[in-house]
C-alpha cells in the first residue's frame, strides 16, 4: 500500500511540476507526426500455446502530435470458437482503433519517448459469426437443441487506456497497457454473444478489461 | 521520510504494478458453467378466509409431480410455496396434484395443463442457453382445487410467483 500511494503521488506531484514548467517554457512551434513507432502485441504470440479457443494479431502505430500528446491507431484480426457441451459456434473479426494517448511526465532529454501515458480509443469491428448449434440438458423433462443462423455485423467499443513505453535500445520500445472497454452497441448481441473478439477480448459480457504488451520500433527525427 | 520521485524510478514501479494486473488478468480467463440451465416456475397455494381474501395455506403434506411420465415430484409438507420446471422442449406440461400423497383416491388429486411460449436467453459461452417461458392458459381439473390465476406471466431465472393455486 505504501508503494502504490508512493507511485500515486510521484505521478501527481511530477506531472503537476513538470507540467509547470513547460506551460513556462516560451512557446515554440510544436514538431507533428515526426517520429513514428510501430509495434506488435508479443502477448498474444507468446501466450497462443496456452489459448487453446482463440487467435489474434494487433498492431499499433503511434507518432507524436503534440508534445505531449500522442496519436494512435492499431489494427488486428482474430477468430476464436467455442465447443463444449452446449454451445459450439466459430466467430471472426477484423478492428481498427483510432484515439490519443497523453503522456504523464515531460521528456528528460530531446527525443525521449519513454513514458507513462493514459488515453481514449474509439474502436471498429466487422464481426463474422458461423452458425451456432446449441444443446440444452434436461433430464427431468427432454434435453432440446437448435441452429442460430450466421450472422455479420459490425461491433463499436470505447477505451480508457492506461499504460507506459520503454525505450530499452536505441529505436526499440516495449510497452505495456491496461484497457479497459466497453461496447457502444451491445443490443446487437443479444441473441448470441460471440465469446472473444480480437482487440475487445471475452465478449460475452458488456465490458472488458484486458491487457497489450507491445513491441515496437520507433523512426523519425527526434525533435 | 524523503519521498524521491524520478520519472525511471516511477516507470519501474508501473510495470511492475502492471505485470501483477496482466498476470491476474490471465488467470481470470475460465469458461467454467456455474449457472443452471433450467429455469423454474413457482406456484403459491392459497385459500380463501371468510371474507374471501386470499391468504397463504400450508398443505399437511402434498406432492406435485411433473417431468416425463410425472417421475419427479416436489413434496409441499407445511409449504405454501413451490417451484418446478417446465419442459424446454415443448409447448405444454402436464402437472398432477396429489392433495394428499397418503391417498390415491381420485377426489384428492388433480391434474393441471400448463400452456405456454418458449424464449431463448443466452446465459454464457460456457453455460449456452436455457428457456425462458411465457404463460398463456391453464387447464385444471377441480377436486382440491378451487381456482388458479396468474400472479406473473413471465418465468425468468428471478425467483417470483408464478401461479396461485386456490385449495378449497
Amino acid at each position: 500500500m505504501r508503494h502504490l500511494l508512493h507511485i500515486l503521488f510521484c505521478l501527481l506531484l511530477s506531472h503537476s511540476i513538470f507540467a509547470s514548467d513547460a506551460d513556462s517554457l516560451p512557446k515554440t512551434k510544436e514538431a507533428k507526426f515526426t517520429f513514428h513507432i510501430i509495434g506488435v502485441d508479443v502477448s498474444k504470440i507468446l501466450l497462443a500455446p496456452f489459448v487453446k479457443s482463440n487467435r489474434s494479431m494487433e498492431f499499433s502505430y503511434t507518432s507524436n502530435l503534440k508534445q505531449n500528446l500522442w496519436f494512435t491507431t492499431e489494427t488486428g484480426i482474430g477468430n476464436s470458437f467455442v465447443d463444449n457441451d452446449f454451445l459450439n459456434y466459430k466467430t471472426q473479426n477484423f478492428f481498427t482503433r483510432v484515439g490519443v494517448d497523453k503522456i504523464l511526465f515531460n521528456p528528460e532529454f530531446i527525443g525521449d519517448y519513454s513514458n507513462a501515458l493514459i488515453g481514449v480509443r474509439y474502436a471498429n469491428s466487422w464481426v463474422q459469426r458461423g452458425e451456432a448449434t446449441y444443446i440444452i440438458t434436461d433430464s427431468i423433462w427432454r434435453s432440446t437443441s437448435g441452429n442460430i443462423g450466421s450472422n455479420n455485423f459490425i461491433a463499436h467499443w470505447a477505451e480508457l487506456v492506461a499504460g507506459f513505453r520503454v525505450e530499452w535500445k536505441k529505436r526499440f520500445f516495449i510497452g505495456t497497457q491496461i484497457r479497459f472497454k466497453t461496447f457502444l452497441n451491445p443490443s446487437r448481441f443479444e441473441l448470441l454473444q460471440p465469446n472473444y473478439l480480437a482487440g475487445f477480448g471475452r465478449a460475452d459480457r458488456g465490458s472488458a478489461f484486458s491487457y497489450n504488451v507491445f513491441l515496437s520500433y520507433g523512426f523519425g527525427s527526434r525533435k | 521520510m524523503q519521498w524521491k520521485c524520478s520519472k525511471n524510478l516511477t516507470l519501474r514501479w508501473i510495470g511492475f504494478g502492471f505485470l501483477i494486473m496482466v498476470l491476474v488478468e490471465s488467470c481470470g480467463q475460465d469458461d467454467l458453467c456455474i449457472e443452471p440451465s433450467i429455469v423454474n416456475m413457482q406456484t403459491r397455494f392459497q385459500r380463501a378466509d371468510t371474507n374471501k381474501t386470499f391468504r397463504d395455506t400450508l398443505l399437511a403434506n402434498a406432492n406435485l409431480y411433473f417431468g416425463v411420465d410425472q417421475k419427479y415430484f416436489v413434496n409441499s409438507k407445511k409449504r405454501a410455496v413451490n417451484s418446478f420446471p417446465l419442459s424446454q422442449a415443448d409447448d405444454s406440461v402436464r402437472i398432477i396434484f396429489q392433495s394428499d400423497s397418503n391417498s390415491i383416491v381420485a377426489e384428492t388429486i388433480d391434474t393441471l395443463d400448463l400452456y405456454y411460449t418458449r424464449n431463448l436467453n443466452f446465459i454464457s459461452s460456457a453455460c449456452g442457453y436455457q428457456t425462458y417461458y411465457t404463460l398463456q392458459k391453464v387447464i385444471y381439473t377441480e377436486h382440491i382445487i378451487d381456482s388458479i390465476y396468474f400472479k406473473n406471466k413471465e418465468i425468468t431465472s428471478k425467483a417470483t410467483d408464478n401461479l396461485n393455486i386456490v385449495i378449497r
